[in-house]
C-alpha cells in the first residue's frame, strides 16, 4: 500500500522526467544553459552512483566528468517513450562506472574492494539535490520496504557489478537464495514507483 | 514471462550479466516471439527505473570545481549544432580537444 507521501513522490517523479526530458533535447540542440540545469538537478545522484561502484573520489571525479561528456553528445539520441531521463543518465553513469572497475582491475591485477565498505549508510547519504523532502521521504520508504537481505544482495550486483553467481560465493549462499532476494527486493521497489 | 525471463531481465538492468546469462538473452531474442522480446524490455526498463530510485539514496554533491570543469569543457567542445559551422581542426586532423580545463 503505497503511503500518501509515496503518492505524491510518484507526481514528482513524473513531472521531474518531463522537466529533464526537456532539457536533454534541449542539451542535443547544445544548450549549454540547458546543460547546466540538467547537471545541477542530477549530478548528486549521478556522481553518489559512481562512486558507490568506484570507492575512489579521484576516480568517481574523472568518470562523471567523462559520463556528462557523454550526455552533452548524445543528448540527441534520448528516446523518452522508452523510459525517464534520469534513468537514461543512471544507466549511461552504471555502466561507466562498472567499465572503468573492470579495466582498473585489469589493468592493476589488484583486488578492488567494491559493494559493501559502505552498506547500510544509505539513509544519512540521501542529500538536498534529490529534490524535494517529500521525495527523499519515498526514497527512504521505499527502501525501508527492503530487508536487510535483500538490500544487500541488490547492492552487491548493482554496486559491485557482481553476478548473481558471484553475489551468492560472497555471501556463502545458494545461488536460487540471491535469485530470490533479488527479483523480491526488486519488486518491492517497483512497487513503490507505482508501476505495478 | 516466467520466473527464469524475469530474472534474466533483472540481470540486464543490473548490469551483472554473466556469459550464461548473455546466451540466455541471445535465445530469448532469437526466439523470435514479440510480445516475449516486449515483455523482456518493460521489464528491463521497470528495474532501471527502481534501480535509480534505490541509487538515489546514495546521493553525494561533487565538488563544485567538477561543474566548472564540465562547463567549459562543453563551451569549447565540438557541440553537435556547432560542428558545421567550425573551421576543421588543422593539426594532422586531429580533433582539438577541451583546452581550457579551468
Amino acid at each position: 500500500m503505497a503511503t500518501p507521501s509515496v503518492d505524491s513522490a510518484i507526481t514528482a517523479r513524473a513531472s521531474e522526467s518531463i522537466e529533464l526530458a526537456a532539457l536533454l533535447v534541449r542539451c542535443g540542440r547544445s544548450d549549454q544553459q540547458a546543460f547546466a540545469e540538467l547537471y545541477d538537478r542530477t549530478c548528486a545522484r549521478v556522481f553518489g552512483l559512481v562512486l558507490r561502484v568506484l570507492h575512489d573520489s579521484g576516480y568517481a571525479e574523472e568518470t562523471t566528468q567523462e559520463v556528462y561528456l557523454q550526455i552533452w553528445r548524445t543528448a540527441a539520441n534520448f528516446d523518452p517513450a522508452k523510459g525517464s531521463a534520469v534513468t537514461w543518465l543512471m544507466t549511461l553513469a552504471h555502466r561507466r562506472a562498472v567499465d572503468r572497475v573492470r579495466a582498473e582491475q585489469a589493468h592493476a591485477q589488484r583486488e578492488v574492494t567494491y559493494g559493501t565498505a559502505t552498506l547500510g549508510h544509505e539513509f544519512d547519504e540521501v542529500t538536498e539535490e534529490v529534490g524535494r523532502r517529500l521525495e527523499q521521504q519515498a526514497v527512504r520508504e521505499s527502501l525501508a520496504t527492503l530487508t536487510e537481505t535483500q538490500r544487500e544482495a541488490i547492492s552487491l550486483a548493482y554496486f559491485g557489478g557482481r553476478t548473481y553467481a558471484e553475489v551468492a560465493a560472497y555471501l556463502g549462499v545458494g545461488l536460487p537464495t540471491v535469485k530470490s532476494r533479488i527479483r523480491d527486493g526488486l519488486t518491492r521497489l517497483k512497487k513503490s514507483l507505482g508501476v505495478t | 514471462m516466467n520466473e527464469s525471463q524475469i530474472d534474466l531481465a533483472h540481470t540486464v538492468a543490473l548490469g551483472s550479466i554473466g556469459d550464461e546469462d548473455q546466451r540466455a538473452v541471445q535465445e530469448l531474442f532469437d526466439s523470435g516471439d514479440p510480445v516475449l522480446r516486449a515483455d523482456f524490455d518493460t521489464e528491463v526498463q521497470l528495474t532501471r527505473e527502481a534501480l535509480t530510485l534505490f541509487a538515489s539514496a546514495s546521493a553525494v554533491q561533487p565538488p563544485a570545481t567538477l561543474r566548472t570543469r564540465l562547463l567549459a569543457a562543453i563551451a569549447d567542445d565540438h557541440a553537435p549544432a556547432a560542428r558545421h559551422i567550425r573551421p576543421p581542426a588543422h593539426r594532422n586532423g586531429e580533433e582539438a580537444g577541451p583546452t581550457s580545463l579551468n
